[in-house]
């Protein structure tokens, strides 16, 4: 299989690699680059577990090969905070209990992130349509809706 | 995942000469959202050697006013849901482009893949059959056009060559005097694909009558089409809500006398005579709930 050049820059920090013609931004993320924060759920683009921000934009990291890539800005849940200095929207989920199993958070907190980066003060029917692509199984979405609403009031 | 070759064309020029060289080994890629699924499944890709990623080709990415409205093919669900020009001049397809999948899905999936995958369940499809579409296809050395409802000619299935690549879509603008309804149904509200779906267009004269009228609806056809028996029981009339449900079971006829009745009859007939009625109560703005 044809190896590629990519050029990644991931969280402000710039990465030559060179990939598999198949290979899975996820798979980069969590293999070569050791950001395991990024989640695989299903796999096929229907839970929003392996969010990430692509260029300004939210996508599924399974549904997007690296070597689409090539020139690319990626932000993963590790570029949101460090532990002394939570990001808003971290310190919001804690607040409000938002995190019951924990393995939608990295999705939900990118969701969030792509929502406010664009629309800092949403409504909540915003706001529940900026999520609405990240499945959460324990159904715990009221309290991370709040915590979305409550960080957005912080940052504006 | 598939094992295969990956191809980044830098323009058009170079992806059709790709597509020449390589034909019925290679698949494009654009958004990928589709494509992703069938190469982890490996599942009718038993000849696919190389993939073409199409998806940097800018050129292809547009959204442009001409004598009516073009949209190249990897303009993305997003692009085309939040387009200022096509809210206003084909509000139909906006709202259809903004029910797809999630926000994640529609910053990646393009118009053109949802056309060229040509799935039934395809919600663009059914509000550009009834715009009257036309897709432009071009191979090395030559390009044609074929009306959208000629191109699709089966679940799935369409007329684009190996070697052809869709390069654009144009359609007319909708005229003042045009509403629209667009409704889909699916088991939830987010991330799941439309059991059915129906897209309508009503043109009427200053005096509220109905001069033409588009109904088509999604996933009850083997291929996408307008419904005429039910746009002319509409045609030279100021319909009211029996005649909009009328127009719903003209539907739900058309769709059983091409499936014959299912075990899932029961619950689709029903439900896509409600979907045409509210679609066109919506096209006539006239409250449905």
């Amino acid at each position: 299989m044809k190896k590629l050049p990519v050029v990644l820059t991931v969280n402000g920090k710039e990465y030559s690699l060179t990939v598999e013609s198949n290979e899975r931004l996820l798979d980069t993320l969590r293999q070569r680059l050791g950001l395991t924060g990024t989640k695989e759920g299903c796999g096929v683009g229907e839970c929003g577990a392996c969010s990430v921000i692509l260029d300004g934009n939210l996508v599924n990291s399974c549904m997007v090969l690296t070597a689409q890539c090539d020139g690319s800005r990626v932000e993963t849940v590790e570029g949101l905070g460090t532990a002394e200095k939570l990001h808003p929207l971290q310190q919001a989920f804690i607040d409000y209990n938002a995190v019951q199993c924990g393995f939608c958070t990295p999705g939900m907190l990118m969701a969030a992130k792509a929502l406010l980066d664009k629309n800092p003060h949403p409504t909540e029917a915003e706001i529940r349509q900026g999520l609405s692509g990240v499945l959460c199984r324990c159904t715990g979405y009221k309290q991370i809706v709040d915590a979305v609403k409550a960080a957005a009031g912080e940052e504006g | 995942m598939l094992e295969f070759d990956l191809f980044r064309p830098q323009n058009l020029q170079e992806a059709l000469d790709l597509l020449a060289e390589y034909k019925g080994s290679a698949r494009v890629m654009a958004g990928g959202t589709d494509l992703m699924i069938a190469l982890r499944a490996k599942k009718g890709m038993e000849n696919v050697k190389y993939i073409i990623d199409i998806s940097r080709l800018q050129e292809l990415a547009y959204i442009r006013e001409g004598e009516g409205l073009e949209i190249g093919p990897l303009a993305t669900m997003t692009q085309v849901a939040e387009s200022p020009v096509v809210r206003q001049c084909a509000g139909v397809l906006a709202a259809a482009a903004s029910t797809v999948g999630s926000p994640q899905i529609r910053n990646r999936g393009t118009i053109g893949g949802n056309v060229v995958n040509a799935a039934v369940c395809a919600d663009t499809v059914a509000p550009l059959v009834a715009l009257e579409a036309k897709v432009k296809l071009e191979r090395k050395g030559g390009s044609r056009w074929l009306p959208l409802d000629q191109f699709i000619t089966g679940p799935n299935r369409t007329q684009l060559a190996a070697d052809e690549l869709m390069t654009g879509i144009v359609f007319a603008k909708l005229p003042a005097n045009a509403g629209w309804g667009f409704m889909r149904l699916a088991r939830r509200e987010a991330l799941a694909i439309a059991r059915m779906n129906v897209a309508v267009v009503i043109k009427r004269d200053s005096q509220g009558k109905v001069e033409d009228a588009s109904i088509v609806p999604g996933a009850v056809l083997p291929r996408p089409g307008r419904v005429t028996e039910a746009e002319k029981l509409l045609i030279g009339t100021i319909p009211d809500g029996a005649l909009a449900r009328r127009a719903g079971e003209a539907v739900a006829e058309a769709m059983i006398s091409a499936a014959g009745r299912r075990w899932s009859t029961p619950y689709k007939e029903p439900a896509i005579i409600a979907l045409t009625e509210r679609a066109i109560k919506q096209a006539l703005e006239v409250e449905w709930r």
